[in-house]
C-alpha cells in the first residue's frame, strides 16, 4: 500500500470500522492462540510423520526456521564432517580438478543462453 | 525514471551525479553493511594470531594420532575435530558481548515473558531439576568413550585390516560420538542462568534507530520522524521474535519471516498502521543493508565441499531449473509480471526465502511479489520437510537412502533448517549431504542476483520503457546494492582462502565464527525482520488478491518444483552413482 492510499484509508476509518477493526485484531490473536497451545501439538500427538519430525528437530536441536546455511550448526558439522572424510581418502571427484571447473563454467553457459533467449517482451495482459 | 504512453511519454535522461553516492538508498545500504563488515574486521582480525596458535596446539596434540589410519576415524581424530570447533574468533569478550547486545528474545514454551526475563532463582532451579540428568549422560559418555578406545586398541593391533574389528571400533565411537551430543545438550540445560532482556532490547532499538536514522537524514528524510515511527517497527520486530521462537512452533519451522508478514499485515488490515510509524516502514532500506551483510557469508571455497558432484547438482541444476521455470511462467502460465515470476523461480529453485530478498531486490519486484512468493516457498517447505523423507524411505533402495536421499533433498526443499530436519530424519550422512548441497547452493543467491539485475536492467526495463539505452544509463539503473553484495562475497571469499592457507581451519575460525556469526548474522536477522514486518505493515489483503490471479504463482510454484525435483533426483544418482561412486562410497 502506498503512503497516499495508508493516509486516505485512515481518513476513511470510521469509529465503527475502528472498533470492527480491533475485534478482527483480537480475534485473529485469539485464534493464534489456539493454534499454538492446541491445535499443533493435537496434529503432533496425532499425525506421526509430524510428531517423529518434532522429535527428531527437538533431540537434535535444529533450527527448522533457518533460512541459510550459517544459521544452523548442523552445516558447519556436515562440512567439517565432509571435508576431513574426503580430505583423508582423497577420492576420485573431490577437489579442484577439470570435472569440477566443467560444472562451474556450465553454470555460467546456462546463465549466458539464458540472457540471450530468455523472453523479453512486455508483459502479456492478465487474461482474468 | 518515469514514462507515459503516446506523446505524453515523459524520459528522465540518466545521468550519473557524485552525490548519489550520499543521497540514494542503495550506496547508503552500502555505506551501513560494510560499516558493520568492516568494524567485524577490526574487531576479530586482530585475533588471527592467537586463534592459528590454539590450531597449531591442536594439531601438535592430537594431529599424528588421528592420521594413524585412513581405514576409519580414530577417537583422536574427532578429539581433533573437536578440538578446532572450539577455535572461534567470536569467543572472545568482545564477541561475547556482541552476542548478548544483538541478542533476541529468549525461547520459551508456555509463558511468553520467558523471552525477556527470568530470575536467577528460577534459572537455579532449573538447572537443578537437569543436574542428574547431566551427571547421567557424563557417566554414559566416559564410559562410551572408554569403550570406543578399546575397540580402537584392539583394531590397531591388527594394524586395521580386521574389517570386523574396523567395523567394531566404528559402532563404538559412533556410540560414543551420540552420547557425546547428549552430554552436550544436558549441559547446556544443566548451567541454564538468570536474564533480563528488556535493557538489552531497548538499548539496541536506540542504537538501530540511530544506525538507520543517519543514512535516512542524509537522504533528505526527517531524522525525528523516523526515529519516533522505528519504535513502532521495532516493538512490533520484537513482537515477532517472541511468537517465531515459541518452542512449539519452531518445531513446525514456522520462521520470523512468515511472522513478520503475518503481524505486520494483522495489524494494518484491521486497526491500521499508524500514520506516524510509516516514516520508517522502509522495507527496501533494511532489506538492502541485509544483504550486504549476507555477501560476507557467500564463501567461494565452500562449493568445493562435496566435490564434482556437489557442483553439477546444486550449481548446474539450478539455473536449468531457473531458467525453464521462468520460460514457462512468461509462455504457458503467462504470469502478469515478470518480476514475481523472476522472484517465485528463485526461491523454488535457489535457496527459498533469502533467494527471493536477493533477487526480488535486484530485479526490483513490489513487496507484495515478494510476500507471495514467500508465502509459497514457506508453504511447500513445510510439506516437502514433512513428505520427502517419508517418501525416500518408502521407495528408495536402503544403500542409497542417505547420499542419493539427502542431496535430493538439499537441492530440492528450499530452506536450510527445513533440508538439515529432513536430513535429520533419515540419519546423520543424509543430514550432512542434504546440509552440504543446500550450503553449496545458497553460494549461488550472489551470481544469480548479478545475473538477475543486470537480465532485468538491460532487457526487461529497456523493452518495457520502449527506449534503447548506453552503458551510462544502464549503470544508472543497476541496483548498486548489489555490487555491494558482491564485493563483499569476493572480499571475505579471499579472506576466508588466505586464512585456510594459512592453517587449516583458519578460515572458519576467523571468517564463518568471526565476521559471519560475530557480525553479520547477528545484525542481518535482525534487518531482515524489519523488513518483513515493513512489507507486512504496508500490504492490505486486495493488493495480495491481485497478484495471485487465477493461481498462477501456485501453478508456477507446483510445476517448477516438479521440475526441479525430476532434474535433481536424475543430476544426483548420475553424479553420485554413475560417475563418481568413489566419492559417494567414502562419504
Amino acid at each position: 500500500m502506498t503512503q497516499n492510499m495508508i493516509e486516505k484509508d485512515h481518513q476513511n476509518r470510521k469509529p465503527h470500522n475502528r472498533i470492527m477493526g480491533w475485534a478482527a485484531l483480537f480475534f485473529c490473536i485469539f485464534l493464534l492462540w489456539g493454534f499454538t497451545f492446541y491445535l499443533v501439538p493435537w496434529m503432533q500427538g496425532n499425525i506421526p510423520m509430524l510428531g517423529r519430525l518434532a522429535e527428531v528437530v527437538r533431540e537434535r536441536d535444529i533450527d527448522t526456521t533457518a533460512f541459510f546455511y550459517s544459521e544452523n550448526k548442523e552445516s558447519y558439522e556436515a562440512e567439517r564432517y565432509l571435508n576431513e572424510t574426503l580430505e583423508l581418502a582423497k577420492p576420485r571427484g573431490y577437489g579442484f580438478d577439470r570435472y569440477f571447473a566443467l560444472g562451474i563454467l556450465l553454470c555460467f553457459i546456462i546463465l549466458v543462453i539464458g540472457y540471450r533467449f530468455l523472453p523479453n517482451g512486455t508483459n502479456p495482459e492478465p487474461d482474468n | 525514471m518515469s514514462e507515459g504512453a503516446g506523446s505524453d511519454v515523459v524520459r528522465d535522461v540518466a545521468k550519473w551525479e557524485w552525490s548519489e553516492l550520499w543521497k540514494k538508498e542503495d550506496w547508503w545500504a552500502v555505506w551501513l553493511g560494510f560499516a558493520i563488515l568492516l568494524l567485524g574486521m577490526i574487531l576479530y582480525f586482530p585475533t588471527s594470531g592467537d586463534m592459528k596458535v590454539k590450531i597449531d596446539a591442536a594439531n601438535a596434540k592430537y594431529g599424528q594420532a588421528a592420521m594413524k589410519t585412513d581405514k576409519l576415524k580414530t577417537v583422536s581424530y574427532y578429539n581433533l575435530s573437536d578440538a578446532k570447533k572450539k577455535v572461534k574468533a567470536n569467543s572472545s569478550a568482545i564477541g561475547k558481548f556482541m552476542k548478548t547486545f544483538t541478542k533476541k528474545p529468549h525461547g520459551w514454551k508456555t509463558n511468553p515473558l520467558d523471552s525477556f526475563y527470568m530470575s536467577d532463582e528460577k534459572a537455579a532451579a532449573k538447572a537443578a531439576k537437569a543436574k542428574p540428568k547431566y551427571t547421567q549422560a557424563k557417566a554414559a559418555e566416559k564410559s562410551a568413550l572408554e569403550k570406543a578406545k578399546a575397540a580402537e586398541a584392539d583394531a590397531e593391533a591388527a594394524g586395521f585390516n580386521d574389517a570386523a574389528l574396523n567395523q567394531k571400533t566404528k559402532n563404538a565411537i559412533n556410540d560414543w560420538r551420540n552420547a557425546k551430543l547428549k552430554t552436550g545438550k544436558a549441559k547446556k540445560k544443566a548451567s541454564v542462568k538468570g536474564y533480563n532482556q528488556i535493557g538489552w532490547l531497548i538499548l539496541l532499538g536506540i542504537a538501530y534507530a540511530v544506525f538507520f536514522g543517519f543514512g535516512t537524514a542524509f537522504m533528505g528524510r526527517s531524522f525525528m520522524e523516523f526515529l519516533k515511527g522505528f519504535s513502532f517497527v521495532y516493538l512490533i520486530t520484537v513482537i515477532v521474535w517472541v511468537l517465531s521462537y515459541q518452542s512449539t512452533l519452531k518445531g513446525i519451522g514456522i520462521n520470523y519471516a512468515i511472522w513478520a508478514i503475518f503481524i505486520g499485515m494483522l495489524i494494518s488490515n484491521t486497526v491500521g498502521t499508524p500514520q506516524w510509524a510509516m516514516p520508517a516502514v522502509q522495507t527496501e532500506y533494511y532489506i538492502k543493508v541485509g544483504l550486504v551483510l549476507l555477501g560476507a557469508k557467500i564463501l567461494f571455497e565452500k562449493i568445493i565441499t562435496i566435490g564434482t558432484a556437489g557442483i553439477f547438482v546444486a550449481w548446474v541444476v539450478t539455473p536449468t531449473v531457473w531458467l525453464v521455470t521462468y520460460w514457462f511462467g512468461q509462455k504457458i502460465v503467462k504470469m502478469p509480471s515478470k518480476r514475481l515470476n523472476a522472484t517465485i523461480c528463485s526461491d523454488m529453485s535457489v535457496c527459498g526465502v533469502s533467494a527471493a530478498i536477493a533477487a526480488a531486490s535486484a530485479c526490483r519486484a513490489k513487496k507484495e511479489e515478494l510476500t507471495l512468493a514467500v508465502g509459497l516457498s514457506m508453504v511447500f517447505t513445510a510439506i516437502m520437510m514433512l513428505l520427502m523423507p517419508v517418501v525416500i524411505k518408502g521407495t528408495f533402495p536402503v544403500d542409497k537412502q542417505m547420499i542419493l536421499g539427502g542431496a535430493w533433498m538439499g537441492g530440492t526443499i528450499d530452506a536450510t533448517g527445513a533440508v538439515v530436519a529432513a536430513g535429520a530424519f533419515l540419519g546423520d550422512k543424509a543430514m550432512y549431504v542434504a546440509a552440504t548441497i543446500k550450503m553449496i547452493q545458497n553460494v549461488l543467491i550472489g551470481v544469480m542476483a548479478f545475473f538477475l539485475a543486470v537480465y532485468f536492467t538491460t532487457k526487461v526495463e529497456v523493452e518495457e520503457t520502449g527506449h534503447k539505452v548506453g552503458a551510462i544509463e544502464i549503470w544508472f539503473r543497476f541496483p548498486k546494492f548489489i555490487l555491494g553484495f558482491i564485493a563483499a562475497s569476493v572480499i571475505f571469499s579471499a579472506f576466508y582462502s588466505a586464512y585456510n592457507a594459512q592453517a587449516n581451519g583458519l578460515g572458519s575460525a576467523m571468517v564463518d565464527q568471526g565476521i559471519v556469526k560475530g557480525m553479520g548474522d547477528l545484525f542481518r536477522t535482525w534487518f531482515f525482520a524489519l523488513s518483513f514486518v515493513s512489507i507486512g505493515l504496508s500490504t492490505n489483503f486486495k493488493e495480495l488478491q491481485e497478484h495471485l490471479s487465477g493461481g498462477k504463482p501456485f501453478i508456477l510454484y507446483i510445476v517448477g518444483q516438479s521440475f526441479n525435483l525430476f532434474m535433481t533426483l536424475l543430476m544426483a544418482y548420475i553424479m553420485f552413482y554413475v560417475v563418481f561412486p568413489e566419492l559417494t562410497a567414502t562419504i
